[in-house]
């Protein structure tokens, strides 16, 4: 079992006016795939991303994720599933800026029972020597693969990465997309990118395209690139 | 915990703000920690030192000698013991009072050196001793005749050193006490002789009846009339209550400003916060994690604090002790000081704080990670504000209040509480400045005051006559009150009622401080029970005086003598300009008001540096309080700034548009503060003297209300040109890269 999104809806209320962020959605992801989700600003990706990660609640529908109903969890339990099942990537990082590189990841291996070894998740992003640097110290590049040790050091069986390349130049977006492809490879996790960037959708098992809130398309790519042979 | 290193980092990045928070909690400790326990061990040393040096219940005088003390004390079950006194001055300006070595009442304490042995020793009072430069091994000659200091002592029925049992400032320059072998009085002529009882039994009436019947009472002086015994508890209690009541209003200051900083902290980290959310820590850790910023300030401040407070105790109590004359017997931590001394912040914060940080964390995490939510709802106020009619300026002024009023208010209270500071140093100063250089100086026309040591008749060679003795009223928890009978036509006292209008004595008048402490008006009736005879009488008050000083009545001198039985025309006070040649075997006491009058300036001297001290701890406070809330205010709005700044306002038509407003509202706090602070150092003031024979007006002038304006204004202009930079420093880029984001 993967993921599994039923009939998914979600409003939310402005000023008095109703908003369909998302609208009927239904979904399924297979365990180890890696998923690029598409659209315009507004069209859902985010709303959907969220609710998948358990940090927002969805009006109706179900969302599963292996052995877990996320849509009927309560908050403790909430909580409980991020940390066994979760990892996120941001789009700017979101590190802890008086922490050093060492001290973020170790903030998410803290509350793990089982963490990788975090030397070797420093090693693994390529970050070698700069475990005593702040985020302040560090190149955009640099923080988002302190991002993704601090995501994986948990050994998440989902990682929700929200537009991870969105404030990096194309050069530097390969490289952390190739760390990407190289955590789903290692841990057979499963993976979802939302993003603008249509190119990114050439690294993915399976795209979807939202737009209103709903589902415009779902397809399954047949040929599969490694992240530094996708064009730009 | 990896969360720990980055609290402590934040707290170091923002040094001053955290470490001004700090210096607060630790001021308050401190002062909490000191002041109570340096009274609680004054009180305790007090209590012990006249239990075990048998301090009197009462002093008398009578016409003659007490011939068979035993049988008094066998037949009334009481302790009788002589007692004799001998004023012996030193200078013009200078007394010592020559006290005998009792045996077995208001026995000395030796504080330092030796014990008396011999007739030409002397034990000296350590105020007194200090003042004068005296020290042991020291002769001084009195009378002729020589002395040594052998050492400083404390005595319980002087422990306050007044020279009369009705004053009420210490004057170690003009008075001190020493004690002496009761042998040394053998060669002198004139030393007084009374007696200090000690009773078992509710038999006083009794006794005195007893005594009245071969004798005559001239003076009886319960031990809670003789202010040389109950001032210090009053003084003590005054210190104690303001130990204990100016931390918490600081800790309660320190708590809203601490609160604003984890505010302003919460807000910046909201991201952070979604992020820890995301990862997946528990609310519980979060919120704990918050929390701990102030548990840090609040146990760290604490600590820190009560350590200092008890440093501090042992000063505090080495000076308060010489300044009563009172042994320190023993010292003690109090550990339930200690104990609410280190809790009282975290009480403060911690409830307060997570309450707070609860409340943020009520914003759901994607809500958090988006750096939070937008506010769309317009408050009552401002949508009820009728805009059109103003300009834009005042429409944005007015609008920026409405959507402030929280911090609008901490910024009126802050003040407040800052104007409250320091104006408690000035009233403080004022009314006790009204209370002796006006109050006193007024009601009392006379330098001189003689009382003697028996009923008189005959008529004096100049001099105004009175007669006066203490009463009791009944109905009214036996208060002791001094009636004084005065002739129609005396000018010695002057009095005047509370609109201002002289009084006559021809009437009874009941001054201000027995009238507030007993709760009587003009036209009730009271009930006098003699102390001296047992005779009772009903007076009616006719007037209430405008005078603080004593609670005492006044009535026509030949009504006095009439009720009382005594002699028609008798007297026992003289009141004089002029110093009078009066044998001094005939004088129980002399007062002097000029010397009354220095020793409270002496008094108040030490008191002056405090009100500085004070004003410009109270000036720091408000800066603080402004500053932050003013850095709030252009944090708050940064944006609006920036976008301000695009369009093209310079900086100074910016800060009159978002911060010049707050003028008014510092303006408010300082109006609302001083009706705060009279009325709260009223009520301050009443409970330190409810104990006492005095009451103490609030009164504060003019001056020092404008000079107190004149502080807070400062602070204000600090606190806007300290901000002056963080407005400058607004980056036109912040509304560039925000809209578009």
């Amino acid at each position: 079992m993967g993921l599994s999104i039923q009939k998914v809806n979600k409003i939310y209320q402005s000023g008095g006016t109703e908003f369909h962020a998302l609208n009927d959605i239904n979904l399924e992801i297979e365990i180890g795939e890696i998923c690029v989700i598409l659209g315009p600003s507004g069209s859902g990706k985010s709303t959907l991303l969220n609710a998948i990660g358990g940090i927002d609640q969805v009006e109706s529908g179900s969302i599963a994720i292996n052995d877990w109903n996320v849509s009927s969890l309560k908050n403790k339990q909430l909580v409980t599933f991020r940390r066994e099942m979760v990892g996120f990537v941001f789009q700017m990082h979101n590190l802890i800026p008086n922490l050093t590189v060492y001290e973020n990841i170790e903030l998410a291996a803290n509350i793990s029972e089982a963490p990788l070894k975090i030397d070797e998740m420093i090693k693994a992003v390529g970050l070698e020597g700069m475990a005593d640097r702040f985020p302040r110290e560090l190149s955009g590049g640099q923080q988002q693969r302190v991002s993704i040790a601090r995501a994986i050091v948990r050994k998440p069986k989902l990682l929700l990465c929200d537009e991870p390349t969105g404030s990096l130049d194309s050069n530097t977006s390969k490289e952390i997309l190739t760390l990407i492809k190289q955590v789903n490879r290692n841990y057979n996790t499963t993976i979802l990118i939302i993003t603008h960037n249509q190119a990114i959708s050439q690294m993915a098992d399976r795209v979807i395209k939202l737009k209103d809130g709903r589902i415009d398309s779902v397809s399954v790519n047949d040929t599969v690139y490694e992240p530094e042979r996708i064009e730009w | 915990m990896t969360l720990w290193k980055k609290l402590f980092r934040t707290m170091l990045e923002k040094k001053g703000q955290y470490g001004s928070a700090l210096l607060l909690v630790i001021i308050s400790s401190m002062i909490f920690y000191s002041f109570t326990t340096t009274g609680a061990n004054l009180i305790d040393n007090l209590d012990q030192f006249f239990q075990e040096n048998n301090v009197e219940d009462a002093q008398l005088t009578v016409s003659k000698p007490i011939q068979d003390i035993q049988s008094l004390e066998d037949k009334f079950d009481v302790k009788i013991e002589e007692r004799y006194s001998k004023d012996v001055s030193l200078d013009d300006n200078t007394t010592i009072r020559l006290l005998d070595a009792t045996e077995s009442i208001n026995q000395y304490a030796l504080i330092e050196g030796a014990r008396l042995e011999k007739k030409n020793e002397l034990l000296i009072s350590p105020s007194f001793a200090k003042e004068h430069n005296m020290s042991i091994g020291d002769s001084i000659t009195l009378e002729g005749k020589s002395f040594t200091i052998v050492g400083k002592m404390a005595i319980p029925d002087y422990v306050y050193p007044l020279k009369s049992v009705s004053g009420f400032i210490t004057q170690p320059e003009n008075f001190g006490a020493a004690v002496v072998n009761e042998s040394a009085f053998e060669d002198w002529s004139g030393a007084q002789l009374y007696y200090s009882i000690m009773l078992n039994k509710q038999n006083q009436l009794a006794l005195k009846s007893y005594i009245n019947q071969s004798n005559e009472i001239i003076q009886w002086t319960n031990k809670h009339d003789n202010n040389r015994i109950t001032f210090i508890r009053g003084d003590i209690q005054g210190i104690k209550q303001a130990g204990e009541t100016l931390p918490i209003g600081l800790l309660a200051i320190t708590i809203v400003i601490v609160m604003i900083f984890l505010w302003r902290l919460l807000k910046k980290e909201y991201v952070q916060i979604g992020t820890l959310y995301a990862i997946g820590y528990k609310k519980a850790e979060i919120i704990c994690h918050y929390v701990s910023y102030s548990i840090i300030i609040a146990a760290l401040g604490s600590t820190v604090g009560t350590i200092l407070g008890w440093f501090l105790m042992q000063p505090l109590l080495d000076m308060f002790s010489v300044f009563y004359s009172l042994p320190v017997l023993t010292i003690k931590p109090y550990f339930i000081y200690v104990l609410a001394s280190l809790s009282l912040p975290i009480i403060f914060f911690v409830p307060l704080t997570y309450f707070l940080v609860k409340r943020v964390l009520r914003t759901p995490p994607v809500v958090l990670m988006k750096g939070g939510e937008l506010k769309t709802k317009v408050n009552i106020l401002e949508r009820k504000f009728n805009s059109k009619r103003f300009s834009f300026s005042t429409r944005f002024k007015v609008r920026e209040v409405l959507r402030s009023i929280p911090r609008v208010t901490f910024l009126t209270i802050g003040v407040m509480f800052a104007t409250l500071l320091i104006l408690i140093g000035f009233v403080t100063n004022d009314s006790f400045n009204y209370l002796v250089n006006d109050n006193y100086q007024k009601v009392n026309q006379y330098n001189y005051e003689y009382l003697f040591n028996q009923i008189r008749t005959t008529e004096p060679e100049s001099g105004q006559i009175a007669a006066s003795a203490s009463f009791e009223i009944e109905n009214k928890d036996n208060q002791t009150v001094v009636i004084t009978g005065l002739k129609p036509d005396n000018t010695a006292i002057q009095l005047s009622d509370l609109a201002g209008n002289s009084l006559s004595f021809d009437s009874v008048i009941v001054n201000k401080a027995l009238a507030d402490k007993i709760d009587i008006k003009q036209g009730d009736s009271l009930t006098i029970h003699n102390q001296l005879n047992n005779k009772t009488f009903t007076i009616k008050i006719d007037h209430i005086a405008n005078s603080f000083l004593g609670d005492t009545i006044y009535m026509p001198l030949e009504r006095y003598n009439q009720l009382n039985g005594y002699p028609e025309e008798s007297y026992t006070k003289i009141y004089s300009k002029q110093k009078l040649n009066i044998e001094s075997n005939l004088l129980l006491a002399t007062t002097n008001t000029d010397s009354v009058i220095k020793a409270y300036n002496q008094l108040v001297k030490p008191l002056k540096y405090m009100v500085g001290g004070i004003a410009l701890g109270a000036s720091v406070i408000a800066v603080i309080i402004i500053y932050i809330l003013i850095s709030l205010l252009i944090d708050e709005n940064s944006f609006k700034i920036s976008l301000m700044k695009v369009i093209g306002y310079p900086d100074n038509s910016i800060r009159k548009l978002i911060i010049d407003f707050n003028l008014w509202f510092v303006l408010l706090g300082f109006l609302v503060g001083i009706p705060v602070t009279l009325s709260s150092m009223s009520a301050f003031l009443a409970s330190i003297t409810a104990k006492m024979n005095f009451s103490i007006p609030i009164k504060v002038e003019w001056i020092n209300i404008i000079v107190s304006l004149v502080i807070i204004l400062i602070a204000y202009f600090v606190s806007i040109l300290l901000n002056q930079r963080k407005l400058k420093k607004i980056s036109m880029h912040e509304a560039i890269n925000r809209s578009t984001e």
